[in-house]
């Protein structure tokens, strides 16, 4: 359900949901930045590249998601303090696993947005987000020896 | 398999719909952020000067705030419109058994696919409403190379993308993951 504020003119409205989701959608950012911040301590050197390029990937839609919520009015939620990885991180296969989780993650949360968004240009962007999360994702499933490369359903476990 | 989850007891949960998420451990079964307070409960308006403000410096996600709707009311015709995805799935995965017939050494490589786009038809069958009894196989394809069958699934991925402009929230999330997928495809086959 959308309500409508009352304003002077008649305005385009983002619905709570829509909020909502955008917001996790920043959370699994902040999450993403933190597991790669974590695994290039583990990767190595070819690894490391591809990991570099995804990391301003993910900082450029954190920056993106955090100034569409500051536009709208809502506060971007921030990073938590600190993280668990769902498996111990000890080596380049670790850390390459951790990456997968993190992207499949963010394709879920970004899956999330398109279903509580019914705006064709945030559409757009979700969907294009899930998109090259899925192609980095491919890239960490490659290295880690996983198969399919490509999930047939990206973002379900 | 569950991903990242913030370590600090009494963190924001945030329980993600569906698989994995960053669930925090603590979650009491509310779903969303406590960090995050949703004043009211309705939606949020922005005027319209600050919207043409914004929409010069966000560059992803800016124009959310344009008026239209895309959802379409017409279940007829998203139903078409999944059923025609379920096709042209079956055609890419013919497409992939007879580029194997013909070449068996790109068993390998094609395969994956082959079973992916299965999946997928079934699962747009099931979507739009058709039942497994209900599916004509589709016809003998032209014999295929890898250059084809990029060039199919590629063309699958579009029409994926199209019809996720227009799809209930009830299945965007299917036609994305399907769009992600054969783009994805599209891109390793190159």
């Amino acid at each position: 359900m959308t309500l409508r504020m009352q304003e002077p003119d008649d305005e385009p409205v983002v619905p709570a949901v829509t909020v909502e989701a955008l917001q996790r959608a920043l959370a699994g950012e902040h999450a993403a930045l933190w597991a790669y911040s974590l695994a290039l301590a583990f990767v190595p050197v070819e690894w490391a590249r591809q990991a570099r390029q995804d990391v301003e990937a993910h900082t450029t839609l954190r920056g993106q998601i955090a100034q569409t919520l500051t536009e709208v009015g809502q506060r971007p939620v921030s990073a938590q303090p600190a993280y668990q990885a769902p498996q111990p991180v000890v080596d380049a296969v670790s850390a390459g696993a951790l990456l997968v989780s993190a992207e499949t993650d963010t394709i879920a949360a970004w899956r999330s947005v398109l279903e509580r968004s019914s705006q064709a240009p945030l559409r757009e962007a979700g969907l294009r987000a899930m998109t090259e999360a899925t192609g980095r994702l491919a890239y960490w499933r490659t290295v880690t020896e996983r198969s399919p490369i490509v999930p047939v359903f990206p973002g379900r476990d | 398999m569950h991903a990242v989850s913030p370590r600090l007891p009494g963190a924001a949960a945030v329980s993600m719909r569906g698989s994995a998420g960053f669930a925090a451990a603590p979650t009491r079964g509310s779903a969303g952020f406590a960090a995050v307070s949703m004043r009211g409960s309705a939606g949020f308006a922005l005027s319209r000067r600050r919207a043409l403000a914004a929409g010069a410096a966000a560059v992803v996600l800016p124009p959310l705030l344009g008026a239209c709707t895309a959802a379409t009311d017409q279940p007829g015709a998203v139903d078409d419109a999944l059923l025609a995805m379920s096709d042209a799935a079956r055609m890419d995965a013919a497409m992939v058994v007879a580029a194997v017939t013909a070449d068996p050494g790109l068993a390998e490589r094609l395969e994956p696919l082959r079973a992916a786009r299965i999946e997928h038809a079934r699962a747009l069958d099931s979507a739009g409403g058709r039942a497994p009894e209900e599916v004509v196989p589709p016809a003998t394809p032209p014999a295929a190379d890898v250059v084809a069958i990029r060039d199919a699934v590629a063309a699958s991925a579009r029409t994926a993308t199209e019809v996720a402009g227009n799809a209930p929230a009830l299945q965007i999330g299917l036609v994305a993951e399907i769009a992600a997928c054969c783009a994805t495809y599209a891109t390793v086959l190159a």
